[in-house]
Parts: structure tokens; sequence; C-alpha cells
């Protein structure tokens, strides 16, 4: 591919039809997301936690799916093996996923505490913080994988189409994750 | 056989919490707007695909212009270049048309939900304006940001896409809440 000469069309036509896609995708798990309208009104300061957690598995999803597109390049990591770079590289995205999700858990509620706004315990909060970041970032791990060795093969521009195509399935599965664990904690009763 | 566990470890906490700090700034936001949320019930539907739209944009233009630095194409000082011109013209067109189908299929979609006691048009309209004006923003700190890297020797793929899809979630929020307060 050039970059000498890139080009306007080349970029909008690669780029355009993902983004408008994951868009009514994205558009519709909001739609699942408005399920639980009455669920921020009655739990104060579970709202709080929904852009953290879209964010994180972002980009925990998104810098494997960069180490993973560098590795297959340069044949450290073959498509269908499962070599020790993947493994490696698998092992650490799910120990970030459970450090990560425990630190953004007990770091809203701090804030919600210090900032003084209404919000359930803490022990709530690192709940489903932990739920969802932990099962949406296993299926995003898989995902990514997947999407890395696809575009790989099928020769797809890793600027134009894997990054964002991540993202986009990062936040459509997370939402989902959160709506159902925002469910069952109810109905566990742990709020 | 190049990665370590212990490496990649440490690379990315430090960027995951800025990451999460960000966005915890975002959820506070979000979750103060919630006479906002109440008025305009459908707006929850938009909140996820509108800063998934404008990260994922500007992540475009960051893994591009981080490869362009890589490969030379771009020269890391900061002046104008043929290259650069046709990736903002090219992010710049992408916005307008992604901005205005999401505010366009957003609002049919309000209306089907039945969520939607506002004028469509104008929220429509409204997430448009919402999303250009976070998309010109975050463009000119992506350009600087992965300029800026790149002269001290970071590499911008492991920065500048994560702080950006942060910030994005940020600005987004607050912009489009902004706006589409606007039209109640």
């Amino acid at each position: 591919m050039s970059y000498m000469k890139i080009s306007i069309k080349r970029v909008f036509e690669e780029t355009t039809p993902f983004i408008l896609i994951f868009a009514v995708i994205v558009l519709l798990s909001g739609g699942f997301l408005g399920s639980l309208t009455e669920e921020f009104k009655t739990i104060p300061g579970l709202l709080i936690l929904l852009p953290p957690l879209l964010g994180l598995r972002g980009n925990i999803g998104a810098s494997l799916a960069s180490r993973l597109s560098s590795a297959l390049h340069l044949g450290y990591i073959k498509p269908n093996k499962m070599t020790k770079s993947l493994r490696t590289n698998i092992y650490a995205s799910i120990f970030l996923t459970f450090l990560m999700s425990l630190l953004l858990g007990i770091f809203s509620w701090t804030t919600c505490f210090f900032i003084g706004a209404v919000c359930i315990s803490l022990f709530a909060f690192v709940t489903i913080s932990m739920i969802a970041g932990v099962i949406s970032s296993m299926f995003l791990i898989l995902i990514t994988i997947f999407i890395a060795q696809v575009s790989f093969r099928k020769g797809l521009d890793p600027d134009n189409v894997t990054t964002q195509s991540i993202g986009s399935l990062g936040d459509i599965i997370t939402i989902i994750t959160f709506v159902v664990t925002v469910k069952l904690v109810l109905l566990w009763g742990l709020i | 056989m190049r990665y370590s566990f212990k490496h990649i470890i440490k690379e990315s906490i430090p960027v995951l919490i800025i990451s999460i700090l960000i966005t915890i700034c975002a959820g506070i936001i979000l979750n103060s707007s919630e006479h906002l949320l109440t008025a305009i019930p459908g707006i929850i539907i938009m909140v996820p695909a509108f800063i998934n739209m404008s990260g994922s944009l500007m992540s475009v233009l960051a893994s591009r212009l981080s490869s362009a630095l890589h490969m030379g194409t771009i020269h890391p000082k900061l002046h104008r270049t043929k290259t650069l011109d046709r990736n903002i013209i090219a992010m710049v067109i992408i916005s307008l048309v992604s901005f205005l189908f999401l505010g366009l299929v957003g609002g049919v979609l309000m209306s089907l939900f039945g969520l939607a006691n506002a004028n469509i048009l104008l929220i429509a309209f409204m997430i448009f304006i919402a999303g250009i004006i976070t998309s010109l923003l975050l463009m000119s700190f992506t350009i600087i940001m992965s300029y800026y890297l790149f002269k001290k020797g970071d590499d911008p793929d492991n920065w500048v896409i994560p702080i950006l899809t942060s910030g994005s979630d940020l600005i987004g929020i607050i912009l489009l809440l902004t706006f589409v307060s606007l039209a109640i």
C-alpha cells in the first residue's frame, strides 16, 4: 500500500462502510441499554460505570490487536496456531482485564464518594465492574484474535479497518454484558 | 518470542489507568445529567453510538498518521504537506457523512422506540453539529499529539489511540449533552 499517494477516495471507501454499519449496530445495542432506563433512575451512580467500561475493553482489545498484527507480520504468530507469543499476549490481556476492572470499580466509587454524588456501595460497584469487564473482555479477546488473523489473511488495511472494528464490536459486547450484569446483580439482591 | 508478559503489563498499566480516569470523568458527567436523560429518554440510545463514532473516526486518523510517520511519508515537523492535507480532508468528509447518518438514523430509532418527545429533526441536527465539533477538536488533538510523541521518540501507537478514545468519550459526552439540551 502506498502512502506516497494516499487517495482520499480510497480512505473514504474503505473506512465509511464499516463506520456506518457499526453505527447502526451500536445504536441498536444502545436501544438495549435503553431498557435500563428505570435502573438508571433507581440505582444512583450506575451510569458512571458505563463510559469507563466501554473505554477499558476497547483499549485492551485495540492494543492486543495491534500487537497481534505486528506479530503476524513479523512471523512470531502463525494464523491458526497457538504459539508462545500468542499465549503470552492472551495471558497478559486476561491479567490486565482483571486488574483494570477491579481498579475501575474502586476508582469510580472513590470519585463518586469525593464529589459527594449519591451512589451504591463499593462492593456493588466492584462486582458490576468485575463481572461486566471480565465477561466482555473474554469474548472480545477471542474476537480480536479472530479479526486480526482474518484481516491479516485478507490483506485488509489494519489502519482503516481492524482497530475501529474491534472498538465497535467491543462496545456492542460491553453494552450487552453490562445490561445483563446489572439485571443479574439486581436479581441476586446485591444492591 | 519477542513478547514478555511483564513487558506488556508494564507498558499497558499507565496508559490504561489514565484512560480509566478520563472516562470516569465522562461517567460522572453522564450520571449528573439525569434531568436531560429524563427529558429525552431516547438520548441514552445515542450515547454509545456517538462516542463510538468519534472514537472510531479518530483512531483511523491516528493509526494512519502513525504509519505515515513511521514510514517517513510525513515528516515529524508540523507543517502542511500533501499527505497530511489529504488525511485531513478525508477525515472531514467521512465525519460529515457519518454524523449526518448517525443523526438521521438515531432520530428515526428514537421515534420508533417512542422515546422522543422533542422535535426529532432538531435533535438529529444537534447530534450532527455536536459530532462535527467533536471531530474537529479531536482531529487537532490527534495531529498535535502524534507529531509530538513521534518527535519525542515514543511510539504513537501505544499512547495516542487509548488516550484519544477516552478523550473522545469525555468530549463527545459533554458536547452531545450540551447540544441536545439546546433542543428541548
